[in-house]
Protein backbone atom coordinates (compact mmCIF):
# COMPACT_ATOMS: atom_id res chain seq x y z
CA UNK A 1 0.00 0.00 0.00
CA UNK A 2 2.84 2.40 1.15
CA UNK A 3 4.85 1.54 -2.02
CA UNK A 4 2.13 2.52 -4.35
CA UNK A 5 1.18 5.52 -2.60
CA UNK A 6 4.71 6.41 -3.08
CA UNK A 7 4.55 5.70 -6.71
CA UNK A 8 1.62 7.79 -7.27
CA UNK A 9 3.20 10.23 -4.73
CA UNK A 10 6.10 11.24 -7.17
CA UNK A 11 4.22 10.53 -10.51
CA UNK A 12 2.23 13.57 -9.38
CA UNK A 13 5.06 15.49 -8.52
CA UNK A 14 6.54 14.85 -12.05
CA UNK A 15 3.32 15.78 -13.63
CA UNK A 16 3.30 18.52 -11.95
CA UNK A 17 6.74 19.37 -12.71
CA UNK A 18 6.23 18.92 -16.42
CA UNK A 19 3.07 20.77 -16.72
CA UNK A 20 3.94 23.51 -14.78
CA UNK A 21 6.93 23.68 -16.97
CA UNK A 22 4.91 23.92 -20.15
CA UNK A 23 3.19 26.90 -18.70
CA UNK A 24 6.49 28.73 -17.03
CA UNK A 25 8.70 28.12 -20.13
CA UNK A 26 5.82 28.72 -22.72
CA UNK A 27 5.30 32.16 -21.44
CA UNK A 28 9.10 33.15 -20.75
CA UNK A 29 9.13 32.82 -24.43
CA UNK A 30 7.87 36.52 -24.21
CA UNK A 31 11.35 37.22 -22.75
CA UNK A 32 13.08 35.21 -25.54
CA UNK A 33 16.73 34.04 -23.66
CA UNK A 34 14.91 33.64 -20.72
CA UNK A 35 13.04 30.31 -21.88
CA UNK A 36 16.21 29.24 -22.69
CA UNK A 37 17.32 29.75 -18.73
CA UNK A 38 13.91 27.92 -17.55
CA UNK A 39 14.33 25.07 -19.74
CA UNK A 40 17.94 24.33 -18.22
CA UNK A 41 16.46 24.96 -14.68
CA UNK A 42 13.48 22.01 -15.88
CA UNK A 43 16.56 19.74 -16.94
CA UNK A 44 18.26 20.56 -13.57
CA UNK A 45 14.78 19.94 -11.42
CA UNK A 46 14.23 16.61 -13.50
CA UNK A 47 17.81 15.66 -12.15
CA UNK A 48 17.36 16.36 -9.23
CA UNK A 49 13.54 14.76 -9.12
CA UNK A 50 15.13 11.22 -10.51
CA UNK A 51 17.64 11.46 -7.91
CA UNK A 52 14.96 11.90 -4.93
CA UNK A 53 13.16 9.42 -6.48
CA UNK A 54 15.72 6.35 -6.44
CA UNK A 55 15.92 7.02 -2.92
CA UNK A 56 12.72 5.75 -2.44
CA UNK A 57 11.59 3.40 -4.89
CA UNK A 58 12.88 0.17 -6.58
CA UNK A 59 14.45 -0.26 -9.92
CA UNK A 60 11.19 -1.89 -11.61
CA UNK A 61 8.49 1.20 -9.55
CA UNK A 62 11.69 4.16 -10.60
CA UNK A 63 11.87 2.85 -14.32
CA UNK A 64 7.27 2.14 -14.19
CA UNK A 65 7.36 6.64 -12.79
CA UNK A 66 9.95 7.28 -15.73
CA UNK A 67 7.35 5.59 -18.30
CA UNK A 68 4.28 6.98 -16.49
CA UNK A 69 5.40 10.41 -16.26
CA UNK A 70 5.32 10.81 -19.75
CA UNK A 71 3.08 8.60 -20.92
CA UNK A 72 0.75 11.66 -23.11
CA UNK A 73 4.16 12.01 -25.46
CA UNK A 74 3.54 8.26 -25.80
CA UNK A 75 0.49 7.93 -26.48
CA UNK A 76 0.61 11.27 -29.13
CA UNK A 77 3.77 9.67 -30.38
CA UNK A 78 2.35 6.80 -31.03
CA UNK A 79 -0.87 8.14 -32.79
CA UNK A 80 1.30 10.12 -35.18
CA UNK A 81 4.10 7.13 -35.98
CA UNK A 82 0.81 4.22 -35.89
CA UNK A 83 -2.17 4.23 -38.17
CA UNK A 84 -4.30 5.73 -35.16
CA UNK A 85 -4.08 9.16 -36.74
CA UNK A 86 -7.03 8.68 -38.30
CA UNK A 87 -9.08 7.91 -35.44
CA UNK A 88 -11.14 10.73 -34.59
CA UNK A 89 -11.23 14.10 -36.09
CA UNK A 90 -9.10 15.66 -33.20
CA UNK A 91 -6.20 13.29 -34.76
CA UNK A 92 -4.98 16.35 -36.86
CA UNK A 93 -3.53 18.34 -33.91
CA UNK A 94 -1.98 15.31 -31.77
CA UNK A 95 1.03 16.49 -34.06
CA UNK A 96 0.41 19.77 -31.79
CA UNK A 97 -0.21 18.60 -29.09
CA UNK A 98 3.15 16.42 -28.69
CA UNK A 99 5.04 19.79 -29.53
CA UNK A 100 3.41 21.79 -26.73
CA UNK A 101 3.82 18.76 -24.62
CA UNK A 102 7.56 18.93 -25.36
CA UNK A 103 7.73 22.69 -24.37
CA UNK A 104 9.90 22.42 -21.59
CA UNK A 105 12.94 21.31 -23.87
CA UNK A 106 11.82 23.41 -27.51
CA UNK A 107 14.05 26.46 -26.22
CA UNK A 108 16.96 24.51 -26.57
CA UNK A 109 16.04 22.58 -29.69
CA UNK A 110 15.20 25.79 -30.92
CA UNK A 111 19.14 26.67 -31.14
CA UNK A 112 20.46 23.63 -32.96
CA UNK A 113 21.20 23.69 -36.97
CA UNK A 114 18.32 23.95 -39.33
CA UNK A 115 19.17 20.97 -41.06
CA UNK A 116 16.67 18.29 -42.67
CA UNK A 117 16.13 15.01 -42.65
CA UNK A 118 14.07 13.54 -45.75
CA UNK A 119 12.61 16.83 -46.04
CA UNK A 120 11.32 17.46 -42.75
CA UNK A 121 13.81 19.73 -39.88
CA UNK A 122 15.59 18.34 -37.77
CA UNK A 123 13.49 19.50 -34.81
CA UNK A 124 10.62 17.14 -35.82
CA UNK A 125 11.76 13.81 -35.30
CA UNK A 126 13.25 15.47 -32.41
CA UNK A 127 9.61 16.26 -30.63
CA UNK A 128 9.32 12.08 -30.93
CA UNK A 129 12.85 11.62 -29.41
CA UNK A 130 12.22 13.67 -26.22
CA UNK A 131 9.64 11.85 -24.75
CA UNK A 132 11.81 8.52 -24.08
CA UNK A 133 14.66 10.71 -23.35
CA UNK A 134 13.21 12.56 -21.07
CA UNK A 135 11.98 9.21 -19.37
CA UNK A 136 15.89 7.71 -19.99
CA UNK A 137 16.67 11.11 -18.05
CA UNK A 138 14.89 10.84 -15.43
CA UNK A 139 15.69 7.48 -14.48
CA UNK A 140 19.24 8.07 -15.19
CA UNK A 141 20.55 8.37 -11.36
CA UNK A 142 19.16 4.45 -11.22
CA UNK A 143 21.80 3.76 -13.75
CA UNK A 144 24.14 5.43 -12.40
CA UNK A 145 23.93 4.33 -8.51
CA UNK A 146 23.75 0.75 -10.00
CA UNK A 147 26.83 1.01 -11.84
CA UNK A 148 28.71 2.66 -8.46
CA UNK A 149 26.93 -0.39 -6.48
CA UNK A 150 28.81 -2.73 -9.02
CA UNK A 151 31.90 -0.88 -8.79
CA UNK A 152 31.92 -0.52 -5.08
CA UNK A 153 31.22 -4.19 -5.09
CA UNK A 154 34.35 -5.43 -7.62
CA UNK A 155 36.64 -3.08 -5.15
CA UNK A 156 36.13 -5.56 -2.13
CA UNK B 1 7.13 25.10 -7.16
CA UNK B 2 9.41 26.44 -9.02
CA UNK B 3 7.71 26.76 -12.40
CA UNK B 4 4.15 27.32 -10.70
CA UNK B 5 5.31 30.20 -9.19
CA UNK B 6 7.27 31.34 -12.18
CA UNK B 7 4.09 31.00 -14.47
CA UNK B 8 1.90 33.21 -12.05
CA UNK B 9 5.40 35.72 -11.91
CA UNK B 10 5.33 35.51 -15.98
CA UNK B 11 1.80 36.13 -16.49
CA UNK B 12 1.30 39.16 -14.72
CA UNK B 13 4.98 40.41 -15.65
CA UNK B 14 3.30 40.00 -19.50
CA UNK B 15 -0.09 41.25 -18.08
CA UNK B 16 1.13 44.60 -16.67
CA UNK B 17 3.47 45.28 -19.73
CA UNK B 18 0.12 44.82 -22.13
CA UNK B 19 -2.48 46.66 -20.56
CA UNK B 20 -4.07 47.71 -23.08
CA UNK B 21 -5.01 44.25 -24.02
CA UNK B 22 -6.84 43.91 -20.59
CA UNK B 23 -8.80 47.19 -21.07
CA UNK B 24 -9.88 46.96 -24.83
CA UNK B 25 -10.06 42.93 -25.51
CA UNK B 26 -11.85 42.62 -29.03
CA UNK B 27 -10.09 41.62 -31.52
CA UNK B 28 -7.08 40.07 -29.68
CA UNK B 29 -6.25 36.41 -31.01
CA UNK B 30 -6.83 35.26 -26.69
CA UNK B 31 -10.34 36.98 -26.71
CA UNK B 32 -11.21 35.98 -30.33
CA UNK B 33 -9.80 32.44 -29.12
CA UNK B 34 -11.90 32.24 -25.47
CA UNK B 35 -14.98 33.44 -27.80
CA UNK B 36 -14.96 30.70 -29.95
CA UNK B 37 -13.91 28.18 -27.36
CA UNK B 38 -17.12 29.07 -25.75
CA UNK B 39 -18.82 28.02 -29.37
CA UNK B 40 -16.72 24.72 -29.55
CA UNK B 41 -14.70 26.01 -31.86
CA UNK B 42 -11.05 24.79 -30.94
CA UNK B 43 -8.98 24.63 -33.24
CA UNK B 44 -8.07 25.35 -37.26
CA UNK B 45 -11.49 24.41 -38.25
CA UNK B 46 -12.53 21.80 -40.85
CA UNK B 47 -14.48 21.08 -43.65
CA UNK B 48 -15.35 20.26 -47.00
CA UNK B 49 -12.72 21.05 -49.75
CA UNK B 50 -14.28 23.47 -52.16
CA UNK B 51 -12.19 23.77 -54.93
CA UNK B 52 -12.70 26.63 -57.61
CA UNK B 53 -10.23 29.16 -59.34
CA UNK B 54 -8.45 31.47 -57.25
CA UNK B 55 -6.80 33.77 -59.77
CA UNK B 56 -3.70 33.23 -58.27
CA UNK B 57 -2.15 34.98 -61.59
CA UNK B 58 -2.89 37.94 -59.96
CA UNK B 59 -0.19 38.01 -57.27
CA UNK B 60 2.84 39.32 -56.80
CA UNK B 61 5.70 38.56 -54.64
CA UNK B 62 4.86 39.77 -51.24
CA UNK B 63 1.47 39.59 -51.42
CA UNK B 64 -0.14 37.36 -48.48
CA UNK B 65 -2.67 34.39 -48.56
CA UNK B 66 -4.99 33.76 -46.08
CA UNK B 67 -6.97 30.46 -46.27
CA UNK B 68 -9.73 29.72 -43.51
CA UNK B 69 -12.66 27.12 -42.72
CA UNK B 70 -15.71 28.29 -41.31
CA UNK B 71 -15.72 27.20 -37.45
CA UNK B 72 -12.03 28.01 -37.01
CA UNK B 73 -10.86 29.14 -33.54
CA UNK B 74 -8.77 32.23 -33.95
CA UNK B 75 -10.80 34.49 -36.67
CA UNK B 76 -12.32 33.62 -40.55
CA UNK B 77 -8.83 32.29 -41.42
CA UNK B 78 -6.44 29.34 -40.14
CA UNK B 79 -3.55 30.26 -42.55
CA UNK B 80 -1.66 32.15 -44.32
CA UNK B 81 1.24 31.95 -46.71
CA UNK B 82 3.50 34.76 -48.07
CA UNK B 83 3.70 34.74 -51.43
CA UNK B 84 7.18 34.30 -53.53
CA UNK B 85 6.62 34.31 -57.17
CA UNK B 86 6.06 31.33 -59.42
CA UNK B 87 3.10 30.01 -57.69
CA UNK B 88 5.35 29.49 -54.15
CA UNK B 89 4.11 30.96 -50.78
CA UNK B 90 6.72 30.61 -47.81
CA UNK B 91 4.36 29.12 -44.58
CA UNK B 92 4.70 27.59 -41.17
CA UNK B 93 3.47 23.78 -40.41
CA UNK B 94 4.78 21.80 -37.48
CA UNK B 95 6.03 19.35 -39.68
CA UNK B 96 8.27 21.20 -42.01
CA UNK B 97 8.87 24.58 -40.03
CA UNK B 98 9.10 27.36 -42.29
CA UNK B 99 9.09 26.04 -45.76
CA UNK B 100 8.45 26.98 -49.23
CA UNK B 101 4.93 25.10 -50.36
CA UNK B 102 3.19 24.87 -53.44
CA UNK B 103 0.13 27.78 -53.62
CA UNK B 104 -2.15 25.14 -54.79
CA UNK B 105 -3.53 23.87 -50.96
CA UNK B 106 -5.10 27.45 -51.17
CA UNK B 107 -7.63 26.11 -53.33
CA UNK B 108 -8.84 23.80 -51.16
CA UNK B 109 -9.98 26.29 -48.21
CA UNK B 110 -13.80 27.76 -48.20
CA UNK B 111 -11.84 30.92 -47.65
CA UNK B 112 -9.47 32.05 -48.87
CA UNK B 113 -8.42 35.71 -49.38
CA UNK B 114 -5.55 37.45 -51.28
CA UNK B 115 -4.04 40.76 -49.73
CA UNK B 116 -1.73 43.16 -51.66
CA UNK B 117 0.90 45.06 -49.03
CA UNK B 118 0.39 49.14 -50.05
CA UNK B 119 4.02 49.53 -50.08
CA UNK B 120 6.68 50.01 -53.16
CA UNK B 121 8.19 47.00 -54.41
CA UNK B 122 11.44 47.03 -53.21
CA UNK B 123 9.99 47.23 -49.65
CA UNK B 124 8.27 43.87 -50.73
CA UNK B 125 11.00 42.36 -52.11
CA UNK B 126 13.00 43.18 -49.07
CA UNK B 127 10.19 41.49 -46.97
CA UNK B 128 10.39 38.51 -49.15
CA UNK B 129 14.36 38.00 -48.66
CA UNK B 130 13.35 38.36 -44.59
CA UNK B 131 11.10 35.50 -44.55
CA UNK B 132 13.54 33.62 -47.01
CA UNK B 133 16.24 33.69 -44.58
CA UNK B 134 14.45 31.96 -41.64
CA UNK B 135 13.21 29.39 -43.85
CA UNK B 136 13.59 25.84 -42.10
CA UNK B 137 13.30 27.95 -38.20
CA UNK B 138 11.09 26.19 -36.08
CA UNK B 139 7.16 26.11 -35.97
CA UNK B 140 5.23 26.61 -32.79
CA UNK B 141 1.89 27.08 -32.95
CA UNK B 142 1.79 29.53 -29.81
CA UNK B 143 5.01 31.73 -30.92
CA UNK B 144 4.54 35.06 -29.55
CA UNK B 145 5.45 38.00 -31.56
CA UNK B 146 8.49 38.80 -29.77
CA UNK B 147 12.12 36.50 -30.75
CA UNK B 148 13.22 35.08 -34.04
CA UNK B 149 13.87 31.01 -32.95
CA UNK B 150 9.96 30.10 -32.63
CA UNK B 151 7.62 30.94 -35.73
CA UNK B 152 4.04 30.27 -36.81
CA UNK B 153 3.08 31.09 -40.73
CA UNK B 154 1.37 34.48 -39.51
CA UNK B 155 4.61 35.90 -37.38
CA UNK B 156 7.08 35.59 -40.37
CA UNK B 157 4.79 37.90 -41.78
CA UNK B 158 4.16 40.09 -39.50
CA UNK B 159 8.03 40.16 -38.67
CA UNK B 160 9.05 40.42 -42.58
CA UNK B 161 7.15 43.29 -42.86
CA UNK B 162 7.83 44.65 -39.53
CA UNK B 163 11.39 44.59 -40.25
CA UNK B 164 10.72 46.83 -43.17
CA UNK B 165 9.23 49.65 -40.48
CA UNK B 166 5.46 48.76 -41.70
CA UNK B 167 3.48 47.07 -38.71
CA UNK B 168 0.15 44.99 -39.58
CA UNK B 169 -0.72 44.10 -36.28
CA UNK B 170 -2.98 47.21 -35.43
CA UNK B 171 -4.13 46.76 -32.11
CA UNK B 172 -0.41 45.50 -30.56
CA UNK B 173 -1.21 42.08 -29.40
CA UNK B 174 1.05 39.43 -27.91
CA UNK B 175 0.36 36.68 -30.88
CA UNK B 176 -0.33 37.54 -34.73
CA UNK B 177 -3.14 35.46 -36.56
CA UNK B 178 -4.17 35.54 -39.95
CA UNK B 179 -7.17 37.82 -39.26
CA UNK B 180 -4.80 40.72 -38.30
CA UNK B 181 -3.05 40.68 -41.19
CA UNK B 182 -6.65 41.06 -43.40
CA UNK B 183 -7.48 43.75 -40.66
CA UNK B 184 -4.51 45.95 -41.16
CA UNK B 185 -4.53 48.93 -42.87
CA UNK B 186 -1.74 48.40 -44.80
CA UNK B 187 -3.72 45.97 -47.16
CA UNK B 188 -6.19 45.63 -49.70
CA UNK B 189 -7.94 42.91 -50.40
CA UNK B 190 -7.46 41.71 -54.42
CA UNK B 191 -9.43 38.76 -53.77
CA UNK B 192 -11.82 37.00 -51.50
CA UNK B 193 -13.79 33.71 -51.51
CA UNK B 194 -16.25 32.31 -48.91
CA UNK B 195 -16.15 35.35 -46.68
Amino acid sequence: MKRGFNIFSFLTRGYILHISAIIAIGLAMYFPGLDIILALIYIYLVWKEGSHCQRRLSQVEMAAVAVLWQLPGYVLAASILLPMESASQFSYYFIFMLELWDTPLLPLISMLPTWTLLGRPLYYYLMFGLVPALSLYYYTPVLLRNRLQSRSAGSI
Amino acid sequence: MVFPVLGLLLLAVIGAANPHLLVSRSGSVIYTYAASFTKGDIGTGYGSPSPGAVPFSQLEPGDIVLGGWPNTAYGQFSHAGLYLGDHKVLEGYVDYGLSIQDLSTYEHYSRVCLLRINAPAEVKANAVAYALAEEKKMFYPLAFKNGSRLWNCTKIIWRAYADQEIDLDEIGDLWIAPESLAQSRWVSVIYEKGI
